[in-house]
């Protein structure tokens, strides 16, 4: 047995590489046994016969491979490298994800999360429910609130067969659930995956869906225009109105003005504890509290007795003392003009006094 | 004929032949083949037979390092390529003898099956 030779020649390593790469779809125990020992083989023949004897590598793995049993030219086996290799990246994810909820900082929380997985099976199982609910053909107006388009009856149907599934699927004895974690197929581990990303999505949509028809229910109901927006009072861009400074034309401040609307109902404020926060005007011994502006206590009175003591009670102070004059095409200009002139000459006799009382003093 | 279409059906006889006194790597076995009058057989065609009898169990093999090159593998025949080489040699000359008969001619008298194994 002859253990020594020279070093493989270029072409002949070439050679065993192409044959190689032609074998690529073999199993990797099959190729190693047909290309162990050829690179010696084919140096042997090179050195006996020169590198002409190396012919096509092409013409040579179809011949190898054909006496070795094989199909003699690559089978197209396209589904499992890449079933393989999606195996294998999923195996890559989900070993970073352990990584990731090992670290000491995660790891407490992420076993909260985990002992919460029923609950998210449930959850998923009821937007499966609802998502459900909603394909079906038809509309049942008298259905569950969160469980809408159907009966009653056939909603929670639909909600227990999901639960029980979902369970069964997270407790993995149902498929795509079933088999251990690590030895479920690639199909479906990247159903289960698929399926909870998917229950996620959709659930926005179901959760719009309740929340659609709850608000059409509470309109039906009359929710909005009588039972909570009557108790509201007086509204001003959409707050509640406390109380009213007005003033008039000429932009001075008014104490005493009675308000009503257009059908002479006196206005209604009413801000939360509004009794007990102002001192309402008197008409006779009838408190009226659409007279402004309102005087405002010091400190809440929430009893009868209370309301009797006014100490520290006083109207309020309104954010400015006067405002600008006004004008309206409906009222004659003679009277909006005619006062104006005759505060001037008040001012300019206050100013004429005040210059004589000033040069007196001098 | 081509000796290659020949050689399709008993290669397998041909190399637990060359292998049965002697172990030999892949293309010390191509080359006794060779001498013994397969002049055209494939080197490849010879390694994939190779591969086959070892995978059918009728084979042995081991690989021998070298110092200053690839490794050589080595083949060596076990009991069951034994028993493979003797069922395939009967079947052999039982199919060669049929064969003479029949070149020979009707006139000629039939000899005895497998006498001569």
């Amino acid at each position: 047995m002859n253990t020594t030779q020279l070093p493989v020649r270029p072409d002949v390593t070439a050679f065993v590489a192409r044959v190689r790469e032609l074998l690529a779809d073999l199993p990797e125990e099959d190729r190693l046994e047909l290309t162990e020992g050829l690179e010696a083989d084919l140096a042997d023949q090179v050195a006996e016969h020169g590198g002409g004897v190396l012919g096509d590598p092409e013409a040579y793995a179809r011949e190898l491979r054909a006496a070795a049993g094989f199909d003699p030219v690559a089978r197209r086996r396209v589904r499992v490298p890449r079933g393989r290799s999606a195996s294998e990246l999923l195996d890559g994810v989900r070993g970073w994800w352990d990584d990731q909820v090992a670290r000491p900082r995660v790891a407490p929380a992420w076993s909260v999360v985990v002992a919460l997985r029923p609950a998210w099976w449930v959850f998923r199982a009821w937007v499966a429910a609802v998502a459900f609910c909603i394909l079906v053909p038809g509309y049942t107006p008298w259905s569950l609130a969160w469980l809408p388009g159907v009966s009653p009856g056939v909603g929670l149907g639909v909600l227990a067969v999901c639960v029980v599934g979902s369970t069964l699927v997270g407790l993995g004895r149902l498929w795509p659930g079933s088999a251990p974690t690590g030895s479920r197929g690639v199909a479906a581990r990247l159903l289960v995956v698929g399926l909870n990303v998917l229950a996620l999505g959709v659930t926005s949509f179901a959760a719009e869906k309740v929340s659609d028809v709850q608000w059409e229910r509470d309109r039906a109901n009359g929710f909005y225009d009588s039972s909570w927006t009557k108790d509201l009072g007086v509204m001003n861009r959409g707050e509640q109105v406390c109380n009213i400074a007005a003033y008039d034309a000429d932009g001075q401040p008014l104490v005493g003005v009675q308000l009503y609307d257009q059908d002479g109902r006196p206005l209604d404020v009413r801000c939360h504890g509004q009794q007990g926060r102002t001192v309402p005007w008197m008409l006779g011994d009838v408190t009226r509290w659409n007279v402004f502006p309102l005087g405002e206590r010091a400190f809440p009175a929430r009893r009868a007795a209370q309301r009797e003591d006014l100490e520290g009670a006083a109207f309020p102070v309104p954010d400015r003392a006067t405002t600008p004059a006004v004008t309206n095409p409906l009222v004659p200009a003679e009277a909006e003009a005619e006062p104006a002139p005759t505060r001037k000459k008040d001012d300019d006799r206050r100013e004429g006094e005040r210059r004589e009382r000033d040069v007196s003093r001098r | 004929m081509d000796q290659t279409q020949l050689l399709k059906g008993v290669l397998d006889l041909a190399v637990l032949a060359v292998v049965q006194d002697e172990d030999g790597y892949g293309y010390d076995i191509v080359r006794r083949l060779r001498e013994g009058g397969l002049a055209e057989v494939g080197d490849a065609s010879v390694y994939g037979t190779l591969r086959r009898l070892y995978a059918a169990g009728a084979l042995t093999s081991y690989v021998v390092p070298s110092e200053s090159g690839p490794h050589r593998k080595y083949y060596g025949i076990t009991p069951i390529g034994r028993e493979q080489l003797a069922r395939q040699r009967d079947d052999w000359h039982a199919f060669a003898t049929t064969l003479d008969g029949l070149l020979a001619g009707p006139a000629a008298p039939a000899p005895a099956r497998g006498a001569s194994a």
